[in-house]
């Protein structure tokens, strides 16, 4: 259990000391397990027995840096109550969900719900820790325009998105509202390039599944729930990139 | 090298632009196809960097526009993930290379150094 001091690894260990992490989880050795495992990464975790029962958690008040939380559960499974989480709590937190089926068959529906990252079971701890930090750490990586090498070119770049995307972005709702999917694809698309540029993967993530849906679904209740979750994640980006560029 | 740029996405534009200028070449940036089109004429570029889906004139009649020339001009087209049957139709139209969106700055700038060095990739 006690791993080596690799820098990477205490670099993901000191992301996620402290943090407080709901786990939603209905077998009582998974509990037991996830739990040693939290606390073993300095973690203080709370666990409840299905999907209900985080949501009601939740509501009571308790904040939590980041929600664990298992697909496969009764009478609530992990889709239904993120999309409880996201919809009528209006909760920000990220998801992590656990899933006994591979996490590929799941991303999509994963996305659509709101949750960020899907693990299969029985997971390796240094994934499962991996995953966590990532989902703590800014919506964003800025270490793309490395390449620069120039701050002042950096904050012109940071500059440049913070000006045009919003319009890009409120042109793309106004076109879903006309359901006009093929300009709403159009803009997914070139919003697709300037989040790539600043590294803002769960946006680009998003914008995959709204050009997807503008191609062959085009059902408006889901494109209702992706551009939502692209609005809410969108304005988070927004603010941590005006601080950062202050 | 005298490099055109020709991207519909104004700040992937400019980092682009930002990059390659750093690396001490000139840039000629384009925002839509036909402008590209016509700067390729005006402005006879050494590489040409295009993407694929611009308005006005696509990426794919850039590396058409760039081959038909008597002075062949190499041509890098950005593609995003899920458009690899168009990057296949660049290649048969004789696109010299071809990154995905997103890249990293440190990509893009060591493959058009191996243009500035003359070993393009062999693709045929």
């Amino acid at each position: 259990m006690h791993l080596l001091k690799d820098p990477d690894h205490i670099a993901v260990v000191s992301l996620l000391s402290g943090k407080k992490c709901l786990v939603a989880e209905n077998n009582e050795v998974d509990q037991s397990l996830i739990t040693l495992l939290l606390h073993e990464a300095g973690m203080i975790a709370d666990v409840v027995g299905d999907g209900y029962e985080a949501v009601e958690r939740l509501k009571a008040g308790p904040v939590y840096d980041i929600i664990l939380i298992d697909l496969q559960m009764p009478v609530m499974d992990g889709y239904a109550a993120a999309v409880r989480i996201r919809d009528e709590l209006q909760l920000n937190t990220p998801i992590l969900a656990m899933t006994e089926t591979t996490p590929e068959e799941e991303q999509y529906n994963c996305i659509v719900a709101g949750i960020q990252d899907c693990i299969s079971k029985p997971f390796d701890l240094n994934d499962l820790y991996r995953r966590m930090a990532r989902l703590l750490s800014k919506p964003y990586d800025l270490s793309r325009l490395d390449g620069l090498n120039d701050r002042g070119a950096l904050t012109e770049i940071v500059n440049l998105f913070l000006t045009r995307t919003p319009k890009t972005v409120q042109e793309m709702l106004a076109e879903a509202e006309k359901q006009d999917w093929e300009k709403v694809h159009r803009y997914a698309h070139q919003l697709k390039s300037s989040t790539g540029v600043i590294g803002a993967q769960e946006l680009v993530e998003l914008l995959r599944r709204i050009e997807e849906q503008a191609t062959y679904q085009k059902d408006a209740g889901t494109m209702g729930r992706l551009l939502r979750r692209f609005c809410s994640v969108f304005t988070r980006v927004e603010t941590l990139l005006k601080q950062e560029i202050q | 090298m005298k490099i055109l740029i020709a991207e519909d996405e104004a700040i992937l534009l400019r980092t682009i632009e930002l990059r390659l200028k750093k690396d001490g070449h000139e840039t000629i940036v384009c925002v839509d196809g036909r402008e590209a089109l016509a700067k390729i004429e005006e402005q006879d570029p050494d590489l040409i960097i295009a993407d694929i889906m611009m308005p006005f004139a696509s990426g794919l009649e850039i590396v058409g526009a760039a081959k038909r020339r008597e002075i062949k001009i190499p041509v890098v087209v950005l593609s995003a993930m899920e458009q690899e049957s168009v990057v296949l139709e660049a290649f048969q139209l004789g696109a010299d290379d071809y990154i995905t969106k997103p890249f990293s700055l440190e990509e893009l700038s060591v493959r058009v150094k191996r243009f500035a060095l003359g070993q393009p990739p062999r693709n045929s």
